[in-house]
């Protein structure tokens, strides 16, 4: 265990000393990542200021501010760069190591996450201080914290599995960066970024449940919010830590068989 | 020298897809591909031992590098057994992996952003190697390798001599007891290639290292191999010392001639195939169980000033072996 803290600190470390050699590049993804949010909550803070039943404009824009956070907490990309390493051979360096090429990309993403969050944490830790009366008063309340950073610790992972279970597709597929759009395309909708479940109807509510990217961004905030929309609280974090489990399934799975497949191209 | 690598039967086959030209193939082969089943290797079975540097020569597609990933455990088989240190490699355990190490000549595990020393560091976690080991490694590596001047450099910035240099030193530092180099010196000049050359036969000096090579250079595999297989179309062709190949595939030797005076070319065509021709300087080739006489004729009968009988080269006895060309 010591070792593998050991390894996973050092693999931090350098990934870090990577990003710092392109700071841009890390501003502009943060900048990316916060604009859908941003446009969604102009969006429907206007529609829920006009619109006497739904949720109140306070509650909207709560939740926008909250999801630009669990965002950038949850993003995982790295499914498409495995894709690539295993499509032009480059992940022979990593499969050649004792070290699980698993923990190599949970690294990697751990460590990218940590400095994008470096930036944001801070800034949203003070709009939400100094002007805590335009928010939601729940996410002020201790307990909801709690299930909040819980469910959002089980996002990143539901979040990582399922991009990591894409990228192991480039044994099997030759354009595996098509299903990565749309898997974007699903994520947007189904996620809650453009449109919140609480604007949804039911049905779709009810179809997108069946998908694991409602759990990635709308529940936490749900959570956070105590609004959790058709279900409650608890149900959530069953969801949350059911999905994790068929995920964990099928990614070992299909690496497993990906790997007896595989023929390593490039050479 | 107890046995290190073990192969038995071991093969490999591919599925290749087929697509016809233009839209139509497209449209066709969403419905119906055309495969065939390609044989890349075919019932290999070796044996190699401890310290021992083996090469392994073929033209393109005949099966050795295939034959090399299923040894470092990158490729599963289609058929027979393998251990390699006592593990089946394709199980990929981590106590497999931490003994070994491949080198891809087109391929790097260098972190590309960051300078060497940094994935020097990084492969001493990821191979749980103590300080003092690593530092004595480092040393020694810096020493061999020269590295002293681009430890601290990015690697994206280092030619691609010293990037080779580089890739071997993060294969090495955590000293594998077994090593396969896959054209290690690719792409190379001849200085960086003869550089190479001498870390691995020093590294192999010092360590006794097994070594399985694969190069199209054979003036890698001559200098550095102790034994060759040669691997033509999946199967092994030939395994041995580079003199019982050309003893056992080359019936001949040439007797290389220097004249006081001119000599005539149809006198020469008597004694055996004629090479080449100058008035004066003459190659012959003849049978090799004939080669003395026939000197001794030629010394007693033409105006010879000296005279040398040569084996045929490596290069010689591989392209004519690839060529299909009859040695006898």
């Amino acid at each position: 265990m010591t070792l593998l803290v050991r390894q996973i600190s050092r693999l931090c470390a350098l990934e870090w000393s990577r990003i710092l050699q392109y700071r841009a590049d890390a501003i502009l993804w943060l900048t990316a990542e916060s604009t859908i949010p941003l446009i969604s909550l102009a969006i429907w803070h206007t529609v829920s200021a006009a619109s006497p039943t739904g949720p109140a404009a306070r509650d909207v824009l709560t939740y926008f501010v909250v999801i630009i956070i669990i965002g950038l907490t949850t993003e995982s990309w790295n499914g498409a760069f495995m894709a690539r390493d295993i499509l032009n051979g480059d992940i022979v360096k990593d499969l050649m190591k004792p070290f699980p090429v698993f923990w190599r990309y949970l690294a990697d993403n751990l460590s990218e996450k940590a400095m994008k969050l470096l930036f944001a944490v801070p800034v949203t830790l003070i709009v939400l201080t100094t002007l805590a009366d335009r928010f939601t008063p729940a996410i002020y309340e201790p307990i909801r914290l709690v299930y909040f950073l819980a469910s959002l610790a089980l996002a990143a992972v539901i979040s990582f599995l399922t991009d990591h279970l894409i990228g192991t597709l480039a044994f099997w597929l030759e354009d595996v960066f098509q299903i990565r759009r749309y898997k974007v395309i699903l994520e947007q909708v189904g996620t809650g970024v453009l449109i919140p479940f609480a604007f949804m109807p039911p049905l779709a509510v009810m179809l997108l449940g069946f998908l694991p990217f409602r759990f990635i961004i709308s529940a936490p905030a749900e959570i956070l919010l105590n609004q959790p929309v058709q279900t409650t609280v608890p149900q959530l974090f069953i969801f949350q830590s059911a999905w994790i489990a068929v995920l964990l399934v099928m990614e070992f799975g299909l690496w497993r068989r990906g790997l007896k497949r595989y023929v390593v191209p490039g050479q | 020298m107890g046995s290190i690598i073990e192969v038995k039967e071991l093969a490999k086959s591919y599925i290749v897809y087929h697509k016809e030209p233009g839209l139509v193939g497209s449209l066709r082969s969403l419905y119906c591909r055309r495969k065939d089943t390609v044989a890349a290797v075919k019932d290999i079975t070796l044996s190699i031992g401890e310290g021992e540097l083996v090469g392994f020569i073929g033209p393109n597609g005949a099966g050795k590098t295939t034959t090399l990933k299923m040894l470092s455990g990158l490729l599963h088989p289609s058929g027979g057994h393998a251990t390699v240190l006592g593990y089946t490699p394709w199980q990929r355990q981590p106590a497999y992996l931490e003994q070994v190490s491949l080198v891809m000549g087109q391929k790097n595990q260098l972190w590309w952003d960051l300078p060497l020393i940094d994935s020097l560091l990084l492969q001493k976690d990821l191979y749980n190697v103590s300080e003092s080991a690593w530092q004595e490694s480092l040393a020694e590596l810096i020493e061999l390798l020269d590295l002293e001047k681009i430890l601290t450099v990015q690697v994206r910035r280092l030619s691609l001599g010293q990037r080779m240099r580089a890739e071997l030193a993060a294969a090495l530092i955590y000293r594998p007891k077994v090593l396969f180099l896959d054209e290690p010196t690719i792409g190379l000049d001849i200085v960086v290639q003869r550089k190479i050359r001498e870390f691995i036969k020093q590294y192999k000096q010092r360590h006794r290292a097994t070594i399985i090579l694969t190069s199209h250079y054979l003036d890698d595999v001559r200098e550095l191999a102790d034994r060759i297989i040669i691997i033509d179309q999946g199967e092994i062709r030939f395994d041995g010392t580079a003199d019982q190949l050309i003893k056992q595939h080359v019936n001949h030797r040439r007797i290389v001639l220097n004249f006081t005076q001119p000599v005539e070319r149809a006198t020469l065509e008597k004694a055996g195939r004629l090479i080449n021709f100058e008035p004066h300087r003459a190659t012959l080739q003849v049978p090799r169980t004939k080669t003395s006489s026939i000197a001794a004729e030629l010394l007693a009968a033409l105006p010879v000033e000296d005279i040398a009988i040569a084996e045929p080269s490596l290069e010689d006895v591989v392209r004519e072996l690839f060529s299909g060309k009859d040695y006898a």
